[in-house]
């Protein structure tokens, strides 16, 4: 509430943990999942355990699309270290999503080599066929839209990440023909050029 | 010495400063927010932008950020530039972008760093007009408040709160301008050095929550020096009043003790003064009606006038006016410490360890600064809390030998922690069980107590071959052994941490064989020994009896006057009941309606801390002085003006029945007791002016004083006399400023300086920024080892611990939040105390058929009692901790072999 008419108070940003789905459930990684996650925990010391909380986070995204508090906890235990550690980690990233996402999450860079070769027009014509702002998932829960930061890919700008695949040199029309190719044959639309945490 | 150039004039500072430290210590105006004196710099919030040039014909310069930048020889700055004003203004403005302007309700109003850097900056109109963003608060438990919008990202929370006193559960959330400061979801804060926060956070997202039940601005509070009561560590507070209710705890910089910050028991644990508990007036047995004055006095001066036989039983956490006041009564044949007998004995002995020596005793600060540490036996976070805030300081002074190697400042926070990583010095810890500190130990060994006596007798051992070698297999093993003897051997400051929480003569005896060998070796050792209270060695050195002593002195139906003491704590209620019949009389002077108080046939309301002045001495043995902060209504008065009167009524006490004030209490302690001859210079005497005037307890901006009263009367009252302090109870008189004319320091009972409102104002009391105060900092030490030092302890050490099949060895356990008698009675400390426990480990609990959660059954020799089953895996086999002093825990003797069974099978 405020007592200045011009200086309405925007209640939008709040801290995640308000901002989650309802679902508080406690969460367990699948065998496979489990299996992944302790081959990687192999490679730090036991005392280290905390380094691989981003590929531990990557996981649970994996499994169930988002990051519940439940699966910080999760995250926490098996790292031996604090859900505030966790969250700190989870609330600073933009590719960690706290709430339910689309099947397919558009990345859009925005930073200066995107932003110069046209980012805000690829963004544009995303919105107006999807129907969404940035920051939000279309009614069929099929796409997500997301301006993010550098993609490390300048070269190729305009840059589209969809989930872990690279879209580059996107105009507005291609990224348009991305949307209509992924809803017509599905993950096989995507670029072979993936980004993948902490496999091989 | 650097010579450096500000605005065209040459300073002297200090090698190793920054130009936000240098130009601080030269008392300049320059704001910042992000460097903290003990956090120190980040760069982060580049408020402290100042103008460096080259050389002296530079005349473009470029803006550097102070606290980021070395104050090198014949560095030149300009603070008053244009471009760095402008910047420094424009970095005000951009804070406020999303603070709220709410300070009329903000706790922080009129105390608040960025209200007097948005001041300074003179950043003054807004123009931003669009919206703020808002977060949800979180319920942090009853200690802190949470107002996330008033954030301004300064990050000094999380430095401190993490990095300085290892909480985890607190942390920063998102980025940009979302950053979050809090917990990952509504919770009590975890570390027991929350309340900081209050003073660290530079603006009212945090604020003390127990001060908003009953909330005043600073500029309204009646403030003095005053002493936290709560243990033995002795941190200096300033205590604020107003309408005769105590309103809280601030911490009072002491660069010997307690440095800028507090533990959460010494802030919080204040409201037992406001408490439902307390005595206000004289009562007697079998009245309804509050006795007057002079009936009590009068009755209970009756049978002390026979002559004989009157025992009075003193109080380690009564001041040693108070004690002494008992002891010229009674005589000082008759006069008790008020500690139990093994209390007794182990206190006395820390006492002789501390005076015959070699090792002398550390302060907080010593021990931040030690580079090896062995703690051996005691849980300091739970016995004395600040000096595990110490000790976590300690672990980084190694490591900042290689941060210096590197040439990196030490006061280059980001730097220093990169270049160390996780690297921290030996402090190895010893315990019974594992120890909130742990985090932070190079090694740390669980063991019973006669096994880390043994431990400790070994590395004595390795360190010289004349100290006794434990025989058989030792707790810990051999090479461990060697490598902490080594580190302290190789250290520059070693030190070595015990006390008497265990009740175990044989822990306090190898930790002297430890420091007794480090010295032998040439080794600069220091030794820090806890004792229970905040006058525990007060007591001790007063050299009166214990209790087991005192109930066999005193004859059946002789009088027995107990000073701020509530016994069945100390010897049980059992015990305490037959002294109790045995006596005749049994005057009580105490502040608080104990049990004992309740037996009492006469209670005489005594004064708190914060109500008379009082003097106590801490672990360290420094003497320390608090000082009245208010007149408390109805009849209290301090307990030496109480034992006085009974002087006078009984004819008794000779001399000392003339005492009219503190100073002639303190003079009489300094002349009869050799040990207290520099009591007296403690703090100046009551005749002490400064420009002719006393010091004000009531700032100069202090509101309502003709109107404060009105609802009891239209007049002004005359303002109370002080006749044992030099500090007056109104505004009038010195309002306490830096330097030209700045107050002793033990006589500051505030800290303010022009444009500085908040606890950052301290700066200008220092004789650099983050030294000792100016003038030394407060109190004296009245202990110091003798030369050459005592010959190590004679004897050998303990044999090895052996778990029985039916009983547990029962050793004591502690709690920050309940363990103390006073804080406990502390609705917002009390909130967080557990209840009364008996703790095993997993076999153990299988062993005796226990639950955890369950209730079981512990019979002692002292009776049986049923406490609540706590899991702690790290408590050797055969050994059971027993929270002490909980609400709910008979008192039981400690050590002791007990036998546990689950509760059920007696229903
Ligand atoms: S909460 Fe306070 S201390 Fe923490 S970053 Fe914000 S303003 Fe700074
Ligand atoms: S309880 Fe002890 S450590 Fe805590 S503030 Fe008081 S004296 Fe200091
Ligand atoms: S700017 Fe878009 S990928 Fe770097
Ligand atoms: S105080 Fe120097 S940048 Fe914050």
């Amino acid at each position: 509430m405020s007592f200045h008419a011009k200086m309405a108070y925007d209640a939008t940003f709040q801290k995640s943990a308000r901002e989650l789905a309802p679902d508080d459930a406690p969460f367990a990684y699948t065998p496979e999942n489990r299996a992944r996650l302790d081959a990687i925990l192999e490679r730090y010391p036991a005392d280290r355990k905390r380094s691989a909380v981003l590929p531990a986070l990557y996981l649970v995204q994996y499994q169930q699309g988002y990051i519940t508090p439940g699966a910080m906890r999760a995250v926490a235990e098996a790292l031996a270290i604090t859900p505030a550690d966790v969250e700190d980690v989870v609330s600073y990233y933009t590719m960690f999503h706290t709430r339910p996402v689309g099947k397919y999450v558009l990345n859009v860079c925005r930073t200066l080599s995107c932003a110069v070769n046209g980012a805000g027009r690829v963004v544009e014509e995303l919105c107006a066929k999807l129907g969404i702002r940035p920051g939000e998932t279309d009614p069929t829960g099929t796409f997500t839209l997301v301006e993010v930061e550098c993609l490390g890919a300048c070269d190729r700008a305009p840059v589209v990440m969809v989930n872990d695949a690279w879209h580059e040199c996107l105009d507005p029309a291609a990224a348009g023909r991305l949307v209509d190719d992924l809803r017509a044959r599905g993950e096989a639309a995507l670029s072979g050029c993936l980004h993948k945490v902490e496999e091989q | 010495m650097a010579t450096i150039f500000i605005d065209q004039r040459s300073y002297d500072v200090p090698d190793g400063m920054n130009l936000l430290d240098a130009s601080l210590t030269l008392g300049f105006n320059l704001p910042y927010f992000c460097w903290h004196p003990a956090l120190g710099s980040v760069g982060a919030c580049r408020q402290c932008a100042v103008k460096q040039f080259r050389d002296e014909k530079d005349m473009r310069g470029r803006l550097v950020m102070a606290c980021m930048t070395a104050a090198a020889p014949n560095t030149r700055i300009s603070i008053d530039d244009p471009d760095a004003r402008e910047f420094r203004k424009s970095v005000g403005e951009w804070l406020m972008v999303h603070h709220p302007h709410d300070c009329p309700v903000c706790d922080e109003g009129g105390e608040c760093h960025l209200q007097d850097m948005e001041v300074m900056d003179q950043q003054t109109y807004r123009r931003y007009r669009g919206l703020k963003r808002t977060f949800r608060n979180q319920d942090l438990g009853p200690f802190v408040n949470h107002e996330m919008n008033r954030c301004i990202q300064c990050y000094r929370c999380v430095r401190f709160y993490r990095d300085y006193a290892g909480g985890r559960d607190f942390d920063a959330f998102f980025l940009r301008d979302r950053v979050f400061f809090g917990r990952q979801s509504d919770g009590v804060l975890e570390s027991p050095f929350s309340g900081n926060l209050v003073e660290v956070c530079p603006t009212g997202v945090f604020t003390d929550k127990t001060l908003k039940l009953h909330f005043t601005r600073k500029w309204d509070e009646r403030t003095a020096p005053s002493i936290c009561v709560h243990c033995a560590a002795g941190c200096n507070t300033i205590a604020g009043e107003r309408y005769g209710l105590l309103r809280r705890i601030r911490n009072r910089f002491n660069g010997e003790v307690n440095g800028y910050f507090l533990c959460d028991r010494g802030r919080y644990g204040y409201e037992f003064v406001n408490g439902p508990r307390r005595v206000r007036a004289p009562r007697i047995a079998g009245r309804a009606d509050a006795a007057a004055p002079s009936d009590a006095v009068a009755r209970a001066a009756s049978p002390l006038a026979g002559g004989s036989g009157a025992i009075g039983i003193g109080s380690p956490r009564a001041s040693l006016e108070a004690n002494f006041a008992l002891r010229a009564l009674v005589g000082p044949d008759r006069f008790c410490s008020g500690m139990g007998a093994a209390e007794h004995r182990l206190v006395s002995e820390v006492l002789r360890l501390l005076q015959e020596g070699p090792a002398p005793a550390a302060s907080l600060h010593d021990a931040a600064q030690a580079d090896a540490v062995l703690v051996l036996g005691e849980d300091v976070t739970n016995t004395a809390p600040m000096l595990a805030l110490a000790l976590r300081q300690s672990v980084r002074q190694q490591p900042m030998k290689a941060a210096a190697a590197l040439r990196i400042p030490a006061w280059d926070d980001t730097a220093v922690r990169n270049a160390l990583q996780d690297e921290r010095g030996p402090l190895y810890i010893a315990t019974v069980a594992a120890t909130p500190l742990d985090d932070v130990a190079a090694a740390t060994m669980h063991a019973a107590p006669d096994d880390l006596a043994r431990i400790g007798c070994a590395i004595a051992h390795a360190l010289d071959q004349a100290a006794p070698s434990p025989r058989g297999a030792l707790a810990a093993d051999a090479a461990l052994v060697g490598r902490i003897a080594g580190a302290l051997r190789a250290a520059e400051r070693p030190l070595v941490v015990a006390g008497v929480s265990l009740a175990s003569q044989a822990v306090l005896d190898a930790a002297a064989r430890v420091a007794h060998a480090l010295h032998a070796a040439g080794r600069p050792v220091r030794i820090a020994l806890v004792v229970p209270e905040c006058n525990s060695l007060g007591a001790a050195m007063l050299g009166g009896c214990d209790l087991d002593d005192a109930t066999a002195l005193l004859w059946p139906g002789s009088p027995l006057i107990v000073l701020e003491n509530d016994l069945p704590r100390r010897c049980g209620a059992d015990r305490a009941a037959r002294l109790f019949e045995r006596a005749g009389e049994l005057v009580v002077v105490d502040h608080t309606l104990t049990p004992t108080a309740e037996r009492a046939t006469i209670v005489l309301p005594a004064a708190t801390f914060a109500e008379g002045d009082g003097t106590y001495v801490n672990g360290e043995g420094r003497a320390q002085r608090a000082f009245q902060v208010f007149v408390a209504g109805g009849d209290v008065q301090e307990s030496w003006r109480w034992l006085r009167d009974l002087m006078r009524a009984s004819g008794r006490g000779g001399a000392a029945a003339a005492w009219e004030t503190l100073d002639d209490v303190t003079g009489a302690l300094a002349r009869e007791l050799p040990a207290f001859a520099a009591v007296r210079d403690v703090a100046p005497p009551a005749t002490f002016r400064i420009a002719g005037t006393r010091i004000a307890r009531e700032p100069a901006r202090y509101s309502g004083r003709t109107a404060r009263d009105a609802n009891v009367t239209v007049h002004e009252p005359e303002p109370p006399g002080d006749p044992d302090s030099a500090l007056s109870f109104t505004m009038e008189g010195f309002q306490a400023q830096p330097p030209p004319a700045q107050p002793p320091s033990a006589l500051i009972p505030r800290f303010w300086a022009p444009g500085w409102n908040s606890v950052q104002s301290v700066n200008y009391y220092q004789t650099v920024v983050g030294g000792p105060l100016r003038g030394g900092d407060p109190g004296l030490r009245l202990i110091e080892p003798a030369a050459p030092g005592a010959p190590a302890a004679a004897g050998r050490a303990p044999s090895a611990f052996e778990p029985d099949d039916r009983d547990w060895l029962c050793v004591p356990m502690y709690e920050i939040f309940g363990s103390e008698e006073l804080s406990a009675l502390a609705p917002s400390v009390a909130a967080l105390a557990p209840r009364a426990y008996v703790a095993l480990n997993d076999g153990d609990l299988h062993r005796a058929g226990l639950r955890e959660g369950g209730d079981a059954v512990v019979a002692s020799a002292d009776g049986t009692c049923r406490l609540q089953v706590r899991r702690v895996a790290s408590l050797p086999p055969g050994v059971a901790g027993i929270g002490v002093g909980l609400q709910g825990a008979p008192w039981m003797r400690l050590p002791d072999r007990a036998r546990i069974h689950p509760a059920e099978r007696d229903r």
